[in-house]
């Protein structure tokens, strides 16, 4: 077995329905005293519960699971955006998170530009930005797009776009979440033939898709997740197979 | 990457970023920077030297030496209600020390303002006064960085504080233009009624536009001044950092 590179220990994140910043301050000024005698609940909604488990080094897990089960939570907890509410989640190494169209990425800047930005955000020096960035544009198929705004981009081109950064610029550990689903066939093909030989190279990856079959040739492992908890956390096909027969 | 060289990356990637905004899709771009606070002097100077007489001498260089460095203070706090709101995007999908996206804008206004001190020694030299001084070359540094960092603090509390009630734009914008009237730009100090004069002296701020008016119009620089903010800009970093801290770790989920 190798590193232990993501650790979660019964990690949970609850969110508040009705939390203060959307009631504005004279609301929360007014409701203030009630607050302080226990009067209202707060309504909490429980995305993630009491979740644990480890991935090592080099592996490559699959994500399971219907639309809100707490998918796209637990990857930005494994990005570190967001804090467990109770429990620990540890990650070691440099993420290269694609998690959402557009995410990280500043919609005013041309292509070329949010590059710079994102891969510099992500931990990447200058000088290795610069020496790939005629690769990274030669990958994305983006032409003279690339010196466009990215507000201007269809969802594929923010797709392309988003997936040529991480993948040219020797990522550690790669979080994909559905954004491939958006791309042309081609460009789809090219991606998972990346991830591939990334996974060859002993990359850890994290991969969340509701394509079964792709999940199936590229993940050793896969997590079902259902409603906030770890319903199957076993091989790739068995945790499949009983996916499919829920 | 050592820590330290990320850091400065990072930094200058804002920087670059923010400047790329603030002058996107303007055709006069940097001139809108020299030319507000050139035409607030003018309506100030009509205002007050010809409609309300106010008896000053060189009153028109006197608003100038001060108004350009409240358009930064008046910028930068403004500017920075949507500092971290504005960058949602690079903020819910990556970790990175979020304490520079206010600095950043704070430091794009500086570099405004420093552009604009040899526009203050034109005004200087038109109106036959010395239009430099040697200890400029210490005095304007000296100030130049107790202002940025008295800005960056109540900016970091300013941005962190929006991203919770989005009223604190409101209160900043009237906060700031209510503070523009208490300190002595649109009139000398020594106008102000004498029993209000402690009270004015409480305002941080004062120090910081004296220090510009005594720097512009003297070449001096009263060390009174360089106490008060300095102590300024340590409360006020402290006090930024500290509830920046508190509620950062929540930004990805309050946007």
């Amino acid at each position: 077995m190798g590193n232990i590179v993501i650790e979660f220990q019964n990690v949970s994140k609850t969110y508040n329905l009705v939390s203060s910043h959307q009631l504005g301050l004279r609301e929360t000024l007014l409701s203030l005293p009630s607050k302080l005698m226990g009067g209202v609940e707060k309504q909490t909604f429980t995305a993630l519960d009491d979740i644990s488990f480890t991935i090592t080094q080099g592996e490559s897990v699959g994500i399971v699971g219907r639309n809100g089960a707490g998918k796209s939570t637990l990857l930005s907890l494994m990005a570190g955006v967001i804090k467990p509410s109770s429990g620990r989640a540890r990650v070691l190494g440099r993420v290269s998170p694609m998690l959402e169209l557009g995410g990280g990425f500043h919609p005013d800047l041309t292509g070329r530009e949010n590059i710079f930005l994102n891969a510099t955000l992500m931990g990447i020096p200058k000088r290795q930005i610069r020496d790939n960035l005629e690769r990274i544009i030669e990958f994305s198929e983006l032409g003279n797009f690339i010196d466009q705004p990215i507000k201007f981009y269809s969802s594929g081109m923010m797709s392309k776009l988003g997936f040529s950064v991480i993948t040219q610029l020797e990522p550690e550990l790669l979080i994909i979440d559905e954004v491939l689903a958006v791309g042309d066939a081609k460009f789809r093909e090219k991606c998972y033939e990346t991830i591939h030989s990334f996974k060859n190279k002993g990359v850890t990856i994290v991969f969340v898709s509701h394509d079964s079959n792709e999940v199936m040739k590229l993940c050793d492992r896969a997590i079902w997740i259902q409603s906030g908890a770890i319903q199957v956390d076993c091989s790739a096909e068995s945790a499949l197979t009983l996916y499919g027969h829920q | 990457m050592t820590l330290v060289k990320w850091h400065v990356e990072v930094l200058e990637q804002l920087i670059k970023k923010d400047f790329k905004i603030k002058y996107k899709n303007t055709v006069l771009g940097y001139i809108w920077s020299l030319g507000t606070p050139l035409i607030m002097a003018i309506i100030f100077d009509v205002a007050f030297r010809h409609v309300m007489r106010i008896n000053m001498e060189n009153y028109s260089v006197f608003l100038i030496s001060g108004l350009f460095a409240w358009q930064w203070v008046s910028n930068g706090l403004n500017g920075s209600c949507w500092a971290f709101l504005g960058n949602m995007t690079l903020i819910k999908k990556l970790v990175f020390p979020k304490y520079y996206i206010p600095l950043s804008l704070i430091l794009i206004d500086g570099i405004h303002f420093a552009l604009s001190v040899p526009i203050i020694s034109l005004f200087l030299y038109i109106h036959d006064l010395p239009a430099f001084y040697w200890s400029w070359l210490y005095q304007i540094p000296i100030v130049f960085l107790l202002q940025m960092l008295i800005c960056y603090g109540l900016a970091l509390v300013i941005a962190s504080c929006n991203m919770l009630f989005r009223d604190i734009e409101r209160v900043t914008t009237l906060v700031v233009m209510l503070l523009m009237y208490l300190t002595p730009i649109l009139y000398p100090l020594d106008l102000v009624p004498s029993e209000f004069v402690l009270y004015f002296s409480l305002n941080p701020l004062l120090y910081l536009i004296e220090s510009w008016h005594e720097i512009f119009l003297h070449g001096t620089l009263p060390l009174l001044n360089v106490e008060c903010m300095s102590l300024s800009a340590l409360v006020s970093v402290i006090f930024g950092m500290y509830v920046y801290r508190v509620i950062s770790p929540k930004f990805a989920e309050l946007g």
